[in-house]
């Protein structure tokens, strides 16, 4: 059937046009402001006709990324509206041609913008060369008008001449602009492939279908299966693939995976998120509570009720802010479903005060730490009341408090409101003891419901071993004694207080002995810190690092772990004191000169790729320029054989997995053989086996003499991996051996940390020096046999 | 960054008491004969009315203004000075009598008044634009014309934008660090190596701001962004049908100022 066009649809927009119209007006706005157009602009004018001459080829480069959105988006209306975000966004942040930016670019970008539903979208690539060039010859006209350029131009001979200059350099941007949107899509941005004012596909039939609920259900699936893909639906290719379950009322239940297992893909489809929003095919049922208590066909429920109901908290608390103020934040999803003013008042007031966020309504969103941002979008499901929450990754930007206050108010929403919880998260340890039902989801698949237990004895070790989840650590103790053949009863313990008791009637508290100073492969003093004070984090730090020790700087969330990183790293430089490296103060160095030395790796993998490969990402840590190619291309391919990403080498750097990118970031630091290497929460988002294998592979870099620190909030990794361990609050109140620091509760409690239960159990019972999970649990058999 | 704060400033003045409608409309007015005006007298008395509005009726102090003014100071000079020497009787805003003789041209005193004329233009835009930003809160914004009917997902945009402006320059201060940290370019030179590192840092800030786009987008539509037509506004804004019905009279004057204004034998002004 041939497409018939719609020019309402090209001129109107969905959540997703707005938002990468907004986007690219900011970035439109950024680009302007720092690069002074508006002063470099009115410096060529006043040159006189060769300026205008010379303006008329280059102002089709402010065009690029407003019709970006065009390219992306496939609407006319989309550059338009990033044009007035451009403008607003100046004028409001102080910038006093916003104004004038206001008038003066919605006329040029209204007649590029025409071109797309005059040509009804046909034309390819070349569609976009016209809007831009018709854009860069409006914006002449404009020029004229607003400025009297036909005068300042000496003539209109001159003028003309300018607009046949300006439709020149417009194809070349136009050019431009086509090719930045290829790119763009081979690094991972998704994109339209059809204009909707084209597409001719008709909504499914909504007709309401209601059933009887035979349990307490509030979600049930009905052998549904999900595909990213509409055109592709071989069962075997399903994302969710038959997938039948049910969620009870008023229970938390907890979604468990791989990496890139379909846990959050399962979440927005409960949500209709995925298929009805952003695309995909579905066959089968889902059926969620109504406001009546009868159970509904997801896709019958009207779109302005659709997320009453049911709603979600995503991982990032910064992707979900989008208010200015924490008031507005939160009466946001209450205002646009048209709640009452009086009602919405009280349930913001009453949503702040549960989050301990009252007094901080007109506190402006951007000045709050990351763990009140978790808070405050929490609080604004805690005002909508939806009948369930989905939680996805709710802990992960938290030290142990900040996890430990979040898992309270979990508990609370379901026991004071109502709530059913879906959870998503990696910290099994404070989650499993208040989870009643786990569904696990293994290639594409959904197996459960699990009970906490259920799921430790069936699966147990198979899902830490084979699938590389992480399992409550109490759980690995007692599964691996038993594996070993140790009789400790036969319920698999989900909490440290449960295993304790357990091991405390097989093994004796030992009387506490001096713990010896650890053995490292200590060569040299590489590191030198000498009374550094940034006067507001932390003050007088006095800290010597020696090659080969592998360091974590520990902390509650806003101590200065990493800005204490950075200092080592001479990347920041606002604070007093010295920092030397081989004796050398990094201040008479330039930045080149301590990279040579010192690798910093950040938190955020992607923010570090400078390149368009893979490959060439790796290759680009080879600064030597002696080395010939046939050397530099071994070099290369052995180190993406050592992180497994040889198979990986011709793919952008950002369409890798979270795992993928984290090891490629290591690996791009490494290839230089950097003698200090400092990491950002290396094992952040990662599941058990892509931290094991990373802090494996930096084990192996200590013992090879590199300096390895590591910021982290994970004690289950200090414990496990470093042999020295510095604890930040105002000042360094702890330096040495993580076992001493697991065994003291005051200092934990001052740094809102907490000690992992292997270590809890290896201090009571003194089993060893060290803290490591294997030779801990060698010591507790040991004991346990006599 | 972090700290980043959006120029409104709280207030209970005259103009913060206007709405946003209305001042928007005066501003229009303003804009249009600023941009369109030839007349020195006009500019002149345009730019003390946007002057005094600003000192006067806002309650804000002038330094504030000062601050954010300065930097459009250079453009001021630069246009006053320099585009007297394009002058070709653009405009009549004084004698042709020599004011100043120079080594590339001797400028009349209509010649000085036309980039008086220019640099006055600018200063009013400047003056008029920041008063409307120092005394409105972009959320009133956004409900006083939702209330007018404009679509409010569309009306909210800017305001998004504004919450993500600071998250962008954030983001650009880092990829810029990684520049640094991992010498970026370094196989280049001077002007070659800057280009590179632009072109990378404009590349990444789009790769990494729009694939959260999709994260963004569905966190707004779960909470029913826009999903009803009808749409509750907690915050009071200000303004009254009567200020707004009185801009809207200011703004049909303007414009019926400058048609009386035009020369249609010339496609200018008052010539």
């Amino acid at each position: 059937m041939k497409p018939t066009y719609s020019i309402k649809k090209d001129f109107s927009l969905d959540t997703m046009d707005i938002v990468i119209a907004v986007l690219l007006g900011v970035c439109q706005a950024v680009v302007e402001i720092f690069g002074l157009l508006g002063f470099l602009e009115r410096t060529v004018w006043a040159t006189g006709p060769v300026g205008f001459a010379i303006y008329a080829f280059y102002n089709g480069t402010t065009w690029i990324l407003i019709f970006l959105g065009a390219y992306l988006r496939k609407r006319a209306m989309v550059p338009v509206l990033a044009v007035a975000v451009t403008a607003l966004v100046r004028w409001f942040s102080g910038d006093p041609d916003g104004p004038i930016l206001l008038f003066y670019a919605l006329f040029p970008v209204s007649f590029g913008a025409l071109i797309f539903p005059l040509l009804r979208w046909r034309g390819g690539s070349l569609l976009f060369v016209l809007s831009v060039a018709v854009t860069s010859v409006a914006n002449q006209v404009a020029l004229f008008v607003g400025q009297g350029g036909f005068q300042l131009a000496d003539g209109t001979f001159w003028a003309l001449v300018s607009m046949g200059i300006a439709s020149v350099g417009g194809t070349l941007w136009g050019f431009t602009t086509w090719y930045l949107g290829r790119g763009l899509e081979v690094a991972g941005v998704n994109s339209l492939d059809q204009p909707p004012s084209l597409n001719v596909e008709t909504s499914k039939s909504s007709e309401i279908k209601i059933k009887e609920k035979k349990e307490d259900q509030v979600i049930e699936f009905n052998d549904y299966s999900f595909w990213f893909d509409r055109k592709n639906k071989k069962q075997s290719d399903a994302q969710l693939n038959s997938v039948s379950l049910t969620i009870k009322k008023k229970s938390i239940v907890l979604l468990v995976g791989e990496s890139g297992a379909g846990k959050s893909t399962l979440a927005l489809n409960i949500l209709g998120i995925y298929p009805d929003y952003y695309g995909g095919a579905y066959e089968g049922m889902i059926w969620i509570e109504n406001d009546l208590d009868q159970l509904q066909s997801r896709d019958s429920i009207p779109k302005d009720k659709r997320f009453r109901n049911v709603n979600i908290v995503f991982q990032n608390p910064e992707d979900q802010t989008v208010c200015l103020t924490v008031e507005e934040e939160v009466s946001f999803a209450l205002e646009n479903y048209g709640l009452e003013k009086s009602e919405i008042i009280i349930r913001v007031k009453d949503a702040l005060l549960w989050v301990g966020l009252l007094g901080k309504e007109e506190v402006s969103v951007n000045e709050l730490s990351t763990g009140e941002k978790q808070r405050l979008v929490l609080a604004s499901m805690v005002a909508l009341r939806p009948k369930v929450l989905i939680l996805d990754e709710p802990t992960s930007n938290l030290d142990p408090q900040g996890k430990d206050e979040i898992i309270k108010l979990v508990n609370r929403l379901r026991d004071e409101l109502d709530m059913t919880i879906v959870l998503i998260e990696h910290e099994v340890d404070k989650v499993f003891p208040i989870v009643d039902e786990i569904f696990h989801i293994e290639h594409n698949k959904v197996l459960g419901p699990f009970t906490p237990e259920s799921f430790l004895s069936e699966i147990g070790l198979r899902a830490r071993d084979e699938l590389g989840l992480w399992i409550p650590q109490a759980s690995e103790i007692s599964l691996d004694l038993k594996k070993r053949g140790m009789d400790i009863g036969d319920s698999i313990d989900v909490t440290y207080e449960s295993l304790f008791q357990k091991l405390q009637a097989q093994l004796s508290q030992k009387l506490s002995r001096h713990i010896d100073q650890l053995e490292t492969n200590q060569l040299s003093e590489v590191l030198k810190l000498s009374n550094v004070n940034t006067g507001d984090l932390f003050n007088s730090i006095n800290l010597s690092f020696k090659s080969g020790e592998m360091v974590a700087i520990a902390g509650a969330n806003g101590s200065g772990k990493s800005i204490l990183g950075s200092i080592i790293a001479g990347i920041y430089h606002n604070y007093s004191g010295e920092v030397f490296i081989h004796d050398e103060n990094i201040r008479n160095l330039n930045l080149e000169e301590i990279t040579n030395t010192i690798s910093y790796i950040f938190q955020i993998p992607e923010k570090q790729f400078v390149r368009n490969t893979v490959f060439n990402e790796i290759q680009h840590g080879i600064r030597d320029k002696n080395i010939d190619e046939s050397a530099i291309n071994k070099k290369v391919k052995e180190v993406l054989e050592l992180v497994n990403l040889w198979s990986r080498r011709d793919a952008s750097p950002y369409i890798l997995s979270h795992g993928q990118k984290r090891r490629l970031s290591v690996a791009s630091m490494i290839i230089s053989k950097p003698k200090v290497l400092i990491l950002d929460e290396p094992t952040f988002g990662q599941d058990f086996r892509q931290a094991k294998n990373l802090m494996l592979l930096l084990k192996d870099l200590a013992a090879s003499g590199t300096l390895i620190i590591f910021m982290t909030n994970d004690m289950k990794i200090v414990s496990e991996y470093a042999n020295r361990v510095i604890v930040l609050k105002e000042k360094v109140i702890f330096d040495g051996n993580p076992k001493v620091f697991f065994n003291e509760e005051k200092l934990l409690e001052e740094a809102h940390l907490e000690s992992p239960c292997i270590a809890r159990l290896n201090n009571y019972f003194n089993l060893s020096d060290y803290s490591n999970y294997d030779v801990v649990l060698e010591s507790i058999i040991k004991e346990i046999n006599g | 960054m972090d700290n980043f704060k959006i120029t409104y400033q709280q207030g209970d003045s005259f103009i913060h008491r206007l709405s946003p409608y209305t001042k928007l409309m005066i501003i229009l007015s303003i804009s249009f004969v600023a941009i369109f005006n030839t007349s020195l007298s006009v500019a002149v008395s345009l730019f003390l009315f946007a002057f005094c509005s600003a000192i006067f009726l806002t309650n804000i102090p002038y330094k504030l203004y000062w601050n954010f003014g300065k930097i459009i100071l250079p453009f001021v000079f630069i246009i006053s000075s320099v585009f007297p020497f394009f002058y070709g009787g653009q405009v009549t805003a004084g004698s042709d009598l020599i004011a100043i003789s120079t080594p590339f041209k001797d400028l009349t005193w209509s010649a000085l008044g036309f980039g008086a004329l220019l640099g006055l233009r600018f200063l009013t835009l400047a003056m008029a634009g920041l008063t409307f930003a120092f005394t409105t809160h972009p959320s009133d914004l956004v409900q006083n014309f939702t209330e007018r009917g404009w679509n409010y997902r569309y009306v909210h945009a800017p305001v998004l934008g504004l919450i993500l402006f600071p998250r962008f320059i954030k983001l650009a201060l880092e990829i810029l660090l990684t520049q640094k940290v991992r010498n970026l370019g370094f196989e280049l030179k001077g002007f070659r190596k800057k280009i590179h590192r632009f072109r990378h840092l404009v590349f990444a800030m789009l790769v990494l701001g729009l694939r959260n786009g999709q994260v963004q987008a569905m966190a707004l539509d779960v909470r029913g962004y826009a999903s009803n037509k009808k749409r509750t506004f907690v915050r009071k804004s200000p303004g009254n049908r009567f200020t707004e019905t009185i801009s809207l009279i200011i703004l049909l004057l303007s414009i019926i100022y400058l048609i009386s204004q035009f020369n249609p034998q010339f496609m200018q002004w008052n010539i």
